[in-house]
């Protein structure tokens, strides 16, 4: 029995491992995330577009989402993101006698979450966090997703936040999932100020009105994202670039393609534009249009705290490295993972991004100068960044291509016109979906000109034939029409025409001068 | 209250909190705000801006050598200007006078205005006016923001149709036109948006000043970073300094005013024809006639005067702003990156900014419904 067992058990762990990754594979073909009912988030958006996530509560970090799956309108789901979360809270005052990570010195979950009410998320529904109400989650109206002439679609978003009290200051940490596919994480900063000084004299606050006794301290909000990306059916094919835009002594700007080999640290400089872009599964170096990926823009980049002789991780701003479970906070990572390196800038340090995990660190910083309004109790300040698709839908999200019908132009017959007439002429155009249509319109004759609202005005100066055309869309589907366009004369008529007015005018003009000779006969006799 | 131009607007929220303004539309640059006044709750109405409005808009498609001035060589008000209706605006409609409605409002909860601990949460709210102007294409939705707490948020967001095409890769992206199928080259834009902002809190109305505020580090002094408060007594043009955390104040007499904190500003223009497209800051004189960063025709609208003439260049020109509302222009730049997402309509891109209450009430002007 035991020589029979131990040949087949080889062969029974070999059928295990078959079957567990048949049930991996096909947990990945239904594309769905893999948690309990109670820790399964899902909205389902009135375009089709669809958000699943699972999230938990921890101590430190308070919320992490993970398994992010996307289902574009019409499409099927894919996995966006294997985990996501607010890496550190770093608050350097400018006195810089403090530093606070929050985050790994405090911590916004456990007793540093604060439990919510209706007040707090009264258009959404609260969900508990061990046995407290802690998670708003709230389905809204974002901004415009796209316009057209004739409609105007509002992104809709799945708004999740947690409210951490962390000293005096409130965070609201939220993370928005919009019906176009973007993501947003944001932080909010309410609640006090936390320092001041009695020395009222030091250059590094400001007196708030009603009291001379306290200089209230300026202070740095470094908010840090942890984002493991993970497109895709493979976890290990992603591919990072950097889109650098310069411009050129021609007047021309270039775009120039940097895709990353080993782990970086990068800087923003607002003078050369750069775009992060990761990519699932890039097989060459300059993406196509066949390639599909996520977008981050450094937009909110008016303040950035560096002090690298202090902390050099703060000379960068955006971190691609390989994903490690040890490498959990941007700084004093140390602290909870003694085995560790202590910071992301150490994370990244040259190794392969080939066939690896990826995780991007962004940081975003906020400079805040305490104002009057700050007493007693501060509006709060929004800070985040926008995750972009790309190339991820085969459209504009929300617009159904195969249901919008075009606009149809009504007949244009072929038309004659005398040099010199002016012409006032109303195109018509008709759209079964009742959208509005603009008109556009090339080789018209000379003089004449059309407006958008498809108005031809003008008045001909070039007799010949035009063969002109005339476009109309819903700014989905364009209709063209083409016509052929007399214009009968001489540039000569023209001139004569030009002057006197009209062949009308010259008649008036003889006529006028008849019976002016004619009174004048009169008056004489 | 009454508008000398245009026409009166006023909301109001249940906080107590109130804008009036007068709105015109202009036939070069569409919406324009005047009057700006701001009651904050328990407070009386005061005067923050006289005049709000875009004043200019730069399209430079990456493959030219030159970009599309659109106020001033176009135009983004008359005929550019969009009817809309209820397709077009979730809101309420404005038709000023007896013009089609090219205005909407609208009003939205912007979540947790101030939460402190157990303390209830406060919800804030936002009136919002736009119009939207059609440029070849693309549709620009320009809009001013005025939320309950007093800040001012202007914004263009960019959609509409992008036909412009380039052999070229190092100009554009590679994308599938979805309508047909093709292969195409995108053509990459860079936008830049500069907002003119008039301000006049002062009783008199001329007696604000602006301050730069910077927060250099100074590693030799224990890495400390000493508030350094500058006044612009003259006309300038300056740049954001993110490392140095820069940000303007206009204050009156007696120290009310407002921030404008350059926190969206990741992208620097610059240009080769517009020498002032590379500031993100401008801070002139009033001047009646300067109302576009570019103005190349005497005949533009209420510009009847060689003296106009000229550009944002020009017309910073170390004029003191000393006893004169300081005008202060600010400029904003994106890059528009086709993908799939943008074709056949461009997916809402928005740049935008605000203006803060800086010392405008000695305390929250919500504290007592907290």
């Amino acid at each position: 029995m035991k020589q029979a067992s131990t040949h087949l058990l080889p062969l029974f762990g070999l059928k295990l491992l078959a079957l567990l990754c048949l049930l991996i594979n096909s947990s990945i073909a239904l594309g769905a995330p893999n948690c309990s009912a109670d820790a399964l988030i899902s909205e389902t958006f009135s375009n089709g577009a669809k958000w699943e996530m699972c999230w938990e509560s921890r101590i430190r970090e308070n919320l992490v989402l993970s398994d992010v799956y996307y289902t574009p309108p019409g499409g099927s789901a894919k996995r966006v993101l294997s985990t996501a979360r607010l890496s550190q809270l770093h608050v350097a005052y400018d006195d810089s006698d403090v530093t606070y990570n929050d985050i790994t010195q405090y911590g916004l979950g456990g007793g540093y979450m604060i439990s919510l009410d209706e007040s707090d998320c009264p258009l959404g529904e609260l969900l508990t966090i061990q046995t407290r109400p802690g998670l708003c989650h709230w389905r809204s109206q974002g901004n415009d997703n796209y316009r057209t002439p004739s409609r105007s679609v509002s992104a809709e978003s799945l708004t999740l936040f947690s409210v951490s009290q962390v000293g005096a200051y409130a965070y609201i940490v939220t993370w928005k999932f919009f019906s176009d596919g973007a993501i947003s994480p944001e932080v909010g900063a309410t609640g006090a100020l936390q320092r001041s000084s009695e020395n009222t004299e030091l250059p590094f606050g400001r007196l708030l009105s009603g009291s001379n006794e306290n200089l209230w301290l300026s202070h740095t909000h470094n908010y840090y994202w942890r984002l493991d990306f993970d497109l895709g059916e493979n976890a290990n094919d992603d591919v990072v670039t950097e889109s650098r835009t310069i411009l050129k002594e021609t007047g021309q700007r270039e775009t120039t393609i940097e895709r990353f080999a080993t782990e970086q640290a990068r800087t923003v400089n607002p003078d050369t534009p750069v775009a992060w872009e990761i990519w699932d599964n890039l097989k060459t170096n300059t993406p196509s249009a066949a390639d599909s990926g996520y977008r981050i823009e450094p937009i909110r980049y008016g303040h950035r705290l560096e002090r690298k002789g202090q902390e050099p991780y703060t000379e960068f701003d955006f971190f691609v490295t390989v994903a490690n479970d040890c490498e959990r906070f941007a700084s004093q990572n140390a602290r909870f993972n003694p085995d560790c390196l202590n910071t992301v800038a150490q994370y990244a340090n040259g190794e392969s991004l080939s066939s690896a995990d990826l995780v991007l660190w962004h940081r975003v910083s906020f400079h805040h100068v305490p104002r009057d309004e700050d007493q007693r109790h501060m509006h709060t300040h929004w800070d985040g960044f926008t995750i972009e698709p790309l190339n991820i839908h085969k459209n504009t999200p929300g617009i159904n291509l195969n249901a919008n019908s075009p606009p149809i132009i009504t007949s244009i017959d072929d038309r004659h016109d005398q040099l010199g007439t002016r012409i006032v002429w109303q195109l018509a155009a008709t759209d079964a979906d009742g959208d509005g249509v603009a008109f556009e319109a090339s080789n018209l004759p000379d003089g004449l000109a059309m407006s958008r609202r498809g108005l031809i005005e003008g008045t001909p100066v070039a007799a010949g034939k035009y063969n002109a055309t005339v476009t109309a869309t819903d700014d989905i589907a364009t209709t063209e029409m083409q016509f052929s366009w007399v214009i009968n004369g001489d540039e000569s008529e023209v001139t004569s025409r030009g002057f006197l007015g009209s062949v009308h005018a010259v008649w008036l003009l003889v006529l006028s001068l008849l019976m002016l000779m004619r009174n004048t006969r009169c008056h004489v006799s | 209250m009454d508008c000398a131009v245009g026409e009166a607007f006023e909301t109001s929220f249940d906080s107590g909190a109130n804008w009036q303004f007068c709105v015109v539309l202009d036939e070069q640059h569409g919406l324009e705000l005047r009057d700006i006044h701001y009651r904050a709750p328990g407070d009386f109405s005061r005067r923050v801006l006289s005049h709000l409005h875009l004043g200019q808009a730069l399209v430079h498609y990456h493959d030219q050598r030159q970009s599309d001035v659109l106020i001033g060589e176009n135009k983004l008000g008359g005929d550019a200007l969009r009817v809309l209706n209820e397709n077009l605006c979730d809101g309420t409609l404005h038709a000023l006078g007896d013009n089609d409605p090219y205005l909407c409002s609208t009003v939205r909860n912007t979540g947790l205005l101030a939460k402190y601990n157990l303390r209830p949460g406060l919800q804030g709210s936002q009136y919002q006016l736009f119009s939207v102007s059609q440029y070849q294409g693309l549709s620009f939705q320009i809009a001013v923001a005025l939320s309950e707490d007093g800040r001012i948020a202007p914004s263009v967001t960019l959609s509409g149709q992008s036909t412009a095409r380039t052999d070229n890769p190092a100009y554009g992206n590679q994308v599938t036109d979805p309508l047909n199928n093709a292969q195409i080259i995108a053509t990459q834009a860079s936008v830049l948006y500069t907002w003119r902002m008039v301000f006049a809190m002062s009783a008199e109305g001329d007696n604000d000043r602006v301050e730069e505020f910077n927060f250099e580090l100074i590693p030799s002094l224990d890495n400390r970073r000493p508030m350094e408060i500058t006044a612009l007594e003259v006309e300038s043009l300056r740049k954001t300094n993110p490392d140095a955390f820069r940000g303007w104040r206009v204050l009156t007499d007696i120290g009310h005013g407002y921030y404008l904190d350059p926190q969206n500003s990741g992208f620097r223009y610059s240009d080769t024809q517009n020498n002032w497209a590379q500031f993100d800051l401008a801070v002139t004189a009033f001047s009646e006639c300067e109302k576009h960063t570019t103005v190349k025709h005497t005949s533009n609208s209420q510009t009847n005067n060689t003296q106009c003439v000229g550009s944002l260049d020009s017309f910073v020109n170390g004029e003191s702003i000393a006893n004169q509302k300081p005008v202060l222009w600010y400029s904003m730049s994106r890059i528009f990156r086709p993908k799939a997402e943008d074709f056949p309509v461009v997916s809402s891109m928005q740049v935008d900014f605000e203006i803060i209450p800086f010392d405008w009430t000695p305390t929250s002007p919500f504290e007592s419904t907290q």
